[in-house]
């Protein structure tokens, strides 16, 4: 199983995972953690660097070594 | 003399609105959504300072915690969200941010900042030079933040900047408006509005950033680390109306002595 780095962590994603997949993943944690929860309305997502646009998570493959970048918008001056 | 008072007219009291690239607000107060205790101060605040136009910044999702509940208290149709690239030390960085701001419908402008290190978080010329020409060839409305150098204000300008936003002083520092003669020459140089962006820790900051000529104030701390933000807001935004109406009126030379208000002649004893 591959190892990525999402937000600066390695994580092990399943085989042939998709962003689509690893979003899902972490909306499943987030409602595990039973907070605020996660809207991937309010994601947006990079991998090496470049962005992935909402529409094409399902098509975007992860592979070994990816550097992933989840981000969200906060407060801020 | 047999006139009643009139109350002043809604252009005397109200400064005029400010165009940037192609929209315009009737605040030129722009405030920051961070460092509140709550989000209903925030709200709160936000409401008194008049403003239409709040700051954010793009972080890396806690997916565990969950989303910052800044987002969900501000209301879109009223409030155009300005994001930052704060944080940000290297150009590609701060370009990177950008472009997830737009990712994130936050539209194609941004508040640039490149920093030079996190002790001063003073701006980094060269960085944000680079990022603002980047930002600007990609469609990007940059309004950039930077030091009181008016060599660097007009480079950033001539790079394409929809504004340039000196400091007043370092973020965050509450020093207020620390080189009032270099922002001078910033505003008197530059055609593409001038900002004061960073330092202002009181409403009379915000009045003499109007006052020396700025087209507006952006500010965060100020506000939000007040003892009472809602009352600081409400002081802020009076405070602006006061610098830019004084700015327009023209103020009276600095004299070293006295001259007398009343006539000199004609004084009993004389």
């Amino acid at each position: 199983m591959p190892n990525i780095s999402l937000n600066g962590e390695v994580r092990t994603i399943p085989a042939n995972s998709s962003v689509e997949q690893l979003v899902a993943s972490l909306e499943a944690e987030a409602k595990e953690a039973g907070t605020r929860g996660l809207d991937r309305r309010a994601l947006a997502v990079e991998v090496n660097r470049v962005i992935v646009p909402r529409s094409t998570y399902r098509a975007h493959a992860l592979t070994e070594g990816d550097e992933i970048e989840i981000v969200t918008i906060v407060g801020g001056g | 003399m047999n006139s009643t008072p009139t109350q002043p007219t809604p252009q005397t009291v109200t400064p005029a609105p400010i165009t940037l690239g192609d929209r315009t607000f009737h605040s030129r107060l722009f405030v920051g959504t961070g460092k509140y205790k709550d989000p209903e101060t925030m709200v709160a605040a936000l409401d008194a300072s008049g403003c239409e136009v709040v700051t954010v910044a793009i972080r890396r999702v806690d997916w565990k915690s969950g989303h910052d509940p800044v987002m969900a208290h501000l209301d879109r149709k009223r409030y155009t969200i300005l994001p930052n690239t704060a944080g940000c030390f290297e150009a590609e960085d701060a370009i990177r941010v950008a472009r997830l701001g737009r990712e994130l419908g936050l539209g194609d402008w941004v508040k640039l900042e490149v920093l030079g290190d996190k002790k001063t978080l003073l701006p980094d010329p060269v960085g944000t030079l680079e990022a603002t020409k980047t930002l600007v060839a990609e469609g990007f409305t940059v309004l950039a933040y930077t030091s009181d150098d008016p060599v660097m204000a007009l480079r950033l300008q001539d790079a394409g900047a929809t504004s340039v936003m000196p400091a007043g002083s370092p973020i965050g520092s509450g020093q207020g408006i620390n080189n009032r003669h270099s922002l001078r020459i910033i505003l008197e140089t530059l055609t593409v509005p001038v900002i004061i962006d960073a330092g202002v820790g009181t409403a009379s900051d915000v009045t003499i950033a109007m006052e020396l000529g700025a087209e507006g104030v952006l500010l965060n701390t100020g506000i939000a680390g007040a003892k009472d933000p809602v009352a600081m807001a409400h002081a802020m935004r009076h405070a602006l109306a006061a610098g830019y109406f004084a700015h327009r009126a023209g103020r009276i030379e600095k004299r070293l002595y006295a001259t007398a208000s009343s006539p000199l002649e004609g004084v009993l004893g004389e």
